[in-house]
């Protein structure tokens, strides 16, 4: 074979992209031509610089919005693929629900409550090929769907579309009759807008738009230290709490704790160990002694998502805030008919077995002084409080950055992940940035 | 999310994006000559992997994504109704014409010697090249990702590199005279 330095194959052979034929078929044309030769390693010099050069070239990243938007799609194809897996027990769910409201049809709304761990063995009707319709309902009931709260209703549309709603007036009795006394959320937060508050303000030296910043990706990105279930709980422990709120005078916070049991240590190779499914949680008031309440955060389209069960992986926990304003009768803070007023319902099932589970509790004693609550209960109001500034929230009442980095610093815990510390550095920078617009 | 799956697909799409946005980036912002614009391609890019590549990884993603990312590239063009060189040099090339060089780019902020002489080559050559030498890829995925043949692609990449070494010896002669005088 004769080859020109004109000929292309010349370069491919240089660069190594011939099959073995041609190659040889090369090699043998340049062994009988040294001009050949310099001419291949001429190539390889320059591809060398070449490459050299093109790799120092800038390297432009995604805008942190850009790839937040992402990350929030993925995250919602993950939980409705998780919600599609296990979506053929919701025909049976619907038929406890039914029971339960015939049970409680007339009972202000309050949920039929059961002893931790009892399980409800339904019949089950097991449908894999279609998902079961919305039922009709026969009685009118508590129903499994997310109800708006009066003062952040849940709004569906693009991300840009989120902002808090303008009436700010939390206590204003505003609650329509019994069957909006409910409230549910989605268990799986994802923490996207979290990284990009924290980059935002860290690393580009400015606050972000009160649209990108989720206060629940915000409450959920930290650790929390919640007791793991005990034996014999089940693989979900629930607790709920009050305080007094630190930035609304007159007002209470409800905590709503979940954690997960521990991962058992030989799973970590495979991924998330799912240690239930279908899980959902409900929250109800008692309007005797409830007067209007709101779910803190939580604004989003995913909200919907709180009506599909979801499935809960080992070591997970979440956490929910809640800002009630109790009844006139109950008191300063609510006295203890205000804890018996809020219930949390938990309900999910194993994922070996179709039986469905459900746990129901209610805070223990009234509200106690916000400075007396657990550091993860003050930490996680610190954190609510400093996403209201940056969202403008018309709820954010007291809230300041100063007032909340004093806060943080008084509920660090033992902070075993350097978050906390971390975030009191956020907190820190955000006090001299001038707001977004 | 505290506990979050490690085999999910928003981890597999941040593993994705660290991987590949920078390269993608500066693909489209080239293609499109407007890094704005580049940026919505290869948003768009992901958001399409999400739809419908998720059984891809390795070399396999990455011509994927520059296939697809390069495909929204000339979608804009299209719909814009733009015609502009980059993308008449593409399809010139894709019909085997041989190209003059595009002065226009020349003027193009440039690092090294090479890139910059590279920036007086047609775009279709720089466009391979870089796929070549920046991006790592093979001539068979080069070709899979413009939809050249691979004998194209060895050709445009040989012709660039000659060109490239001729640029060197006119200039590095254009250089010692300067000196000279």
């Amino acid at each position: 074979m004769k080859l020109s330095k004109d000929n292309w194959l010349l370069t491919a052979y240089a660069l190594g992209e011939l099959g073995a034929v041609e190659s040889g078929e090369v090699e043998s044309a340049i062994l009988a031509d040294e001009s050949l030769r310099a001419e291949v390693e001429a190539i390889r010099v320059l591809a060398g610089e070449l490459e050299g050069e093109l790799a120092a070239e800038p390297m432009p990243r995604l805008p942190a919005p850009s790839r937040a938007g992402l990350e929030r799609r993925a995250e919602e194809l993950d939980r409705a693929e998780a919600a599609r897996a296990l979506r053929w027990g919701r025909g049976l769910r619907w038929v406890a629900v039914a029971a339960a409201a015939i049970l409680v049809a007339g009972a202000a709304g309050m949920w039929i409550l059961l002893r931790p761990g009892t399980p409800v063995a339904p019949p089950i009707v097991k449908n894999e090929i279609t998902p079961a319709p919305t039922p009709p309902s026969p009685v009118p009931g508590p129903k499994l769907v997310p109800t708006p709260s009066p003062y952040e209703p849940y709004k569906t549309g693009t991300p840009s579309d989120f902002y808090e709603p303008s009436q700010p007036s939390v206590g204003s009795a505003a609650v329509p009759g019994a069957g909006q006394q409910r409230s549910t959320f989605g268990l799986n937060v994802a923490d996207a807008s979290c990284r990009y508050v924290r980059q935002l303000i860290l690393e580009e030296g400015r606050r972000p738009e009160p649209s990108d910043v989720r206060i629940e990706e915000m409450i959920n990105h930290f650790r929390y230290d919640y007791a793991y279930p005990g034996e014999g709980d089940g693989p979900l422990s629930v607790r709920a709490d009050l305080a007094q709120c630190p930035w609304s005078a007159g007002h209470v916070l409800l905590r709503v704790a979940i954690q997960a049991r521990a991962g058992a240590a030989q799973a970590g190779a495979k991924g998330a160990e799912i240690v239930a499914g279908d899980a959902r949680v409900g929250v109800s008031f008692d309007p005797a002694a409830v007067a209007g309440w709101r779910l803190i955060g939580y604004d989003g389209p995913m909200c919907e998502e709180a009506a599909h069960g979801e499935q809960i992986a080992a070591d997970w926990q979440v956490t929910a805030l809640y800002e009630l304003v109790p009844a006139g009768k109950a008191g300063e803070s609510g006295g203890a008919a205000l804890a018996a007023a809020c219930t949390v319902r938990l309900e999910y099932k194993l994922p070996d077995g179709g039986r469905v589970r459900q746990v129901a509790v209610s805070p223990v004693g009234p509200a106690g002084r916000f400075e007396d609550a657990s550091d993860d209960f003050r930490f996680a109001a610190t954190v609510a409080g400093f996403g209201m500034i940056l969202r403008n929230s018309p709820y954010k009442g007291t809230c300041t950055f100063e007032g909340m980095l004093k806060q943080a610093q008084s509920a660090m815990g033992d902070d075993r992940l350097g978050q906390r510390s971390e975030f009191a550095q956020v907190l820190r920078e955000a006090t001299g940035l001038p707001p977004a617009e | 999310m505290t506990a979050e799956p490690n085999d999910n697909l928003a981890a597999w799409l941040r593993k994705a994006m660290d991987e590949h946005e920078g390269a993608l980036l500066r693909y489209a912002g080239r293609i499109l000559g407007d890094a704005e614009r580049g940026r919505d391609v290869v948003q768009d890019t992901f958001l399409r992997l999400l739809e419908s590549g998720r059984d891809l990884d390795g070399g396999r993603l990455a011509q994927w994504l520059f296939t697809v990312c390069r495909n929204r590239c000339l979608d804009v063009f299209r719909k814009e109704r733009r015609m502009t060189l980059m993308s008449e040099h593409v399809e010139r090339a894709a019909a085997g014409s041989e190209l003059a060089p595009d002065d226009a780019a020349s003027g193009r902020e440039q690092a090294g010697r090479v890139s910059a002489a590279m920036s007086a080559l047609p775009p279709s050559q720089q466009e391979v090249l870089r796929l070549r030498f920046q991006n790592g890829f093979s001539y068979k995925q080069i070709a899979g990702i413009t939809g050249l043949t691979v004998t194209n692609v060895g050709f445009l990449i040989h012709t660039g590199i000659q060109r490239l070494r001729r640029r060197f010896q006119v200039d590095g002669q254009s250089g010692r005279e300067g000196e000279a005088r």
